[in-house]
């Protein structure tokens, strides 16, 4: 506050002038009117029911006894819920580094084109669609019917148009994984490439043109001049997209049902809360989701106050 | 009104039941709540949450279904003359995901008045849990012994209690064939297994497929398969048997599961049976699947699936008659012993508020004069024995409906009769097996696992 109050003296002399004195009683009464209805509802809607969650977590599928670590104890050895750990955690590292590196990419190509407006409005598109629509979409691009019938699935058309054997992507295992990914992808680069565009726009012409005339290639000024000075957004973004995958559901729900070796840990969750009625499963698996965003959520307090501080 | 304890909290939540369920008076609600250390308002708010149970319910019912589109408006036409009669305004809620909206509902103590289930699993489920009315206490039952056979009787009771009425009923004993084609091609209808898989390898031979079959179907994939399990041993091993494997009182690694699974991979593996078997068969609907006998040039010969196939015919093929377009033969007998066995499924009218005008309604739809209102307009087969067989519009209906109420054994869809992890579990084992019928014996292990944790809970 004290460095603020210097500057503005400095700049204007007709701005007010900020005094830094420590904070009596009345500001604390101020502060807790303003803010106290926001912690009051934070802490009702989301303090209270994170340890509710967590007893639960720790009582049987009835929430009756307690049963101790026993609901977690299931999740990390029952395979089918361990799939669903190894499928969350392939989301997290493919979706984040596709859509991050495809949005940058296509940001920097986009920057020194004329028609730049019209191809990034393009590929921002399918971000206004619901992840439910974009699911029914692209279930109708994968769809599979055998040979001799007609293809009504897109992929499988340009297959067979080729004389290859249109394959079922979504029943696939091998595949159906990478298959879905790709709806996310689809949607969220637009997202990732739009930040990244303003933050490339930041970038002072002068630093690339010195490094220019310097001789620079312009791969070299990509790897060693635009990339840490936009820094800071890729983290953003990249957080952004991991917060994002954590809590993937419509997508593997309306496309494959979490069949075929694809169920995430939003769709377990559903599945063991409103089909089997397991409460303890149920909040067993939201506190391991919880868990693994705590460092991430972490990581973002660390850097706002870092750069809060700056 | 903060509730720490938490046998003081199950003890209002036993309180709020017994007022909700078993007509509490509020003087008494209110005292007792204050006895457990509620304040008096409090007690009052809660009372007020707990819907009063006074005017505002007794001239309307909330029902909660999963029917849309043209069944939704059948049920809306059977009920239409309840409510001109008694003058009881039935309000119809209807979601396709009944299971989350139920038991969110359940939890926050506002169930609907009635839910139409489309499994009995689930209503074991909830009549264990105490959450469901036993109909017993107020229908005529002898009037119900009357027009339901003793077997949808006890299929509908939990511990000796009625708590369920099967409503909309349907028979799973069903292969789809096309007619006209059978004719042109001389083909005869299979009677038994060792017939149908004779017709099987002759069409196969010609260069046509026989059989077409489609499980997909999102979150529920697999369930086709199961039903072919269910009908197939039902007719190898029978009607007690099939109890215990529901029940699990035999491993899911007993033979005669594995044998059951066996003949089913006789359809499945066969060679030139289906189209593209098996990414086929897990990447079609089961709707689509349907269709392909009866396409032009028809792309296979049979479809197994229960009798609201129907529907998706016609629908599909409108100008195919019922009948002479399209028909089905009963699943053919496996074991002698057990012929004429069908397995089906029903949707299940329960009650969970226990009001004189959740009573009525129940009588109403128990009755035969509510069933052929929908029996009448189609796609509804009612296993009330009064019920007349000339009230269904078509041949292939009334062929359905005589083959239910005349079934030598008949039974529940496994699938639907157990645990809903179970259940789940069995569907995504169908999965399996079809990509991968070698793995017979490890799905079998696999889901023995998940029954030992499945029915414990």
């Amino acid at each position: 506050m004290a460095t603020i109050a210097k500057h503005t003296d400095q700049q204007d002399n007709a701005r007010p002038t900020f005094k830094t004195r420590r904070a009596s009683s009345r500001d604390w009464q101020t502060a807790w009117l303003w803010a106290g209805p926001a912690v009051v509802f934070v802490a009702v809607f989301l303090v209270y029911p994170v340890f509710n969650t967590i007893w639960l977590s720790l009582l049987d599928s009835t929430s009756t006894t307690f049963v101790g670590l026993k609901n977690y104890q299931i999740i990390f050895t029952n395979p089918s819920l361990l799939e669903v750990l190894r499928n969350n955690l392939l989301w997290l590292v493919l979706g984040t580094v596709v859509t991050v590196f495809l949005g940058l990419v296509i940001a920097v190509l986009v920057d020194r084109v004329r028609i730049e407006s019209l191809a990034k409005a393009t590929i921002f598109i399918p971000m206004a669609i619901s992840f439910v629509g974009a699911g029914v979409i692209w279930s109708l691009v994968y769809q599979y019917a055998p040979v001799g019938q007609p293809q009504i699935g897109l992929l499988d058309a340009i297959l067979t148009r080729f004389g290859l054997p249109p394959q079922a992507w979504l029943v696939n295992a091998s595949v159906d994984n990478f298959a879905l990914i790709i709806v996310y992808v689809w949607i969220w680069t637009g997202f990732c490439m739009v930040i990244i565009s303003a933050a490339l726009k930041s970038i002072p012409s002068e630093i690339i043109e010195a490094a220019r005339i310097d001789g620079a290639s312009e791969i070299s000024i990509f790897f060693r001049i635009t990339i840490p000075m936009i820094n800071s957004t890729l983290v953003v973004v990249a957080t952004t997209m991991v917060i994002n995958l954590l809590k993937i559901f419509d997508i593997i729900y309306v496309m494959t049902g979490g069949n075929y070796h694809t169920n995430v840990i939003a769709v377990a969750y559903y599945q063991q809360l409103f089909s089997f009625n397991n409460f303890g499963v149920a909040s067993a698996l939201a506190v391991v989701l919880l868990l693994a965003i705590i460092p991430i959520m972490y990581f973002n307090i660390r850097r706002f106050r870092a750069e809060a501080r700056q | 009104m903060p509730i720490h304890d938490r046998r003081q909290r199950a003890a209002v939540d036993q309180l709020v039941e017994e007022y909700t369920e078993q007509g509490l008076s509020r003087r008494e609600f209110v005292r007792r709540a204050v006895g457990l250390g509620l304040s008096f308002s409090a007690a009052g708010a809660l009372l007020a949450a707990c819907g009063g149970g006074g005017a505002s319910s007794s001239n309307t019912v909330d029902v909660l279904n999963v029917w849309g589109g043209e069944e939704q408006a059948s049920f809306k036409a059977v009920v239409a003359p309840f409510t001109s009669q008694t003058g009881i305004k039935v309000n119809v809620e209807s979601t396709r995901d009944l299971d989350s909206v139920l038991t969110a509902r359940i939890q926050a103590n506002n169930p609907p008045d009635i839910a139409i289930l489309p499994n009995p699993g689930k209503m074991q489920q909830l009549a264990q849990r105490g959450k469901l009315i036993a109909l017993d206490s107020f229908l005529d039952m002898g009037q119900i012994q009357n027009d339901y056979a003793s077997a949808w009787i006890s299929l509908g009771s939990y511990n000796g209690k009625l708590y369920a009425i099967f409503y909309k009923a349907a028979n799973k004993g069903t292969i789809w064939y096309n007619p006209s084609q059978f004719s042109n091609n001389h083909y005869s209808i299979p009677t038994s297994w060792s017939d149908m898989i004779n017709l099987s390898n002759t069409i196969a031979k010609s260069g046509k497929y026989p059989w077409s079959m489609g499980v997909s179907s999102q979150a529920a994939s697999g369930w086709p398969a199961a039903d072919w399990i269910a009908q197939i041993y039902l007719n190898q091993s029978g009607p007690d048997m099939y109890d215990k494997w529901v029940a699990h009182q035999i491993p899911w690694t007993d033979p005669s599961i594995k044998s059951a699974f066996q003949m089913f991979g006789q359809i499945v593996t066969g060679s030139h049976y289906i189209n593209g078997a098996p990414q086929s068969i897990l990447a079609t609907g089961f709707q689509q699947a349907s269709y392909l006998p009866f396409d032009s040039p028809p792309q296979a010969y049979m479809y197994y699936l229960g009798d609201f196939t129907a529907g998706f015919i016609s629908t599909q093929f409108s100008s195919l008659q019922p009948g002479t377009g399209f028909n089905f033969f009963p699943f053919p007998t496996i074991n002698s012993q057990y012929a004429g066995a069908v397995t089906g499924g029903a949707d299940v009218v329960t009650a969970l508020r226990n009001t004189t005008a959740v009573q009525k309604l129940v009588k109403y739809l128990a009755t035969a004069q509510a069933q052929e209102i929908w029996v009448k307009r189609g796609g509804f087969t009612s296993v009330n024995k009064s019920v007349s067989l000339s009230a269904y519009p078509d041949p292939v209906a009334q062929a359905s409906a005589k083959m239910l109420t005349t079934a030598s054994f008949y039974r529940f869809g496994a699938d639907d009769l157990m645990p809903p992890a179970m259940e789940d579990a069995f569907w995504k084992a169908m999965l399996d097996y079809i990509s991968t019928p070698g793995n017979l014996n490890s799905i079998l292990n696999g889901l023995e696992a998940t029954a030992s944790q499945a029915y414990a809970s």
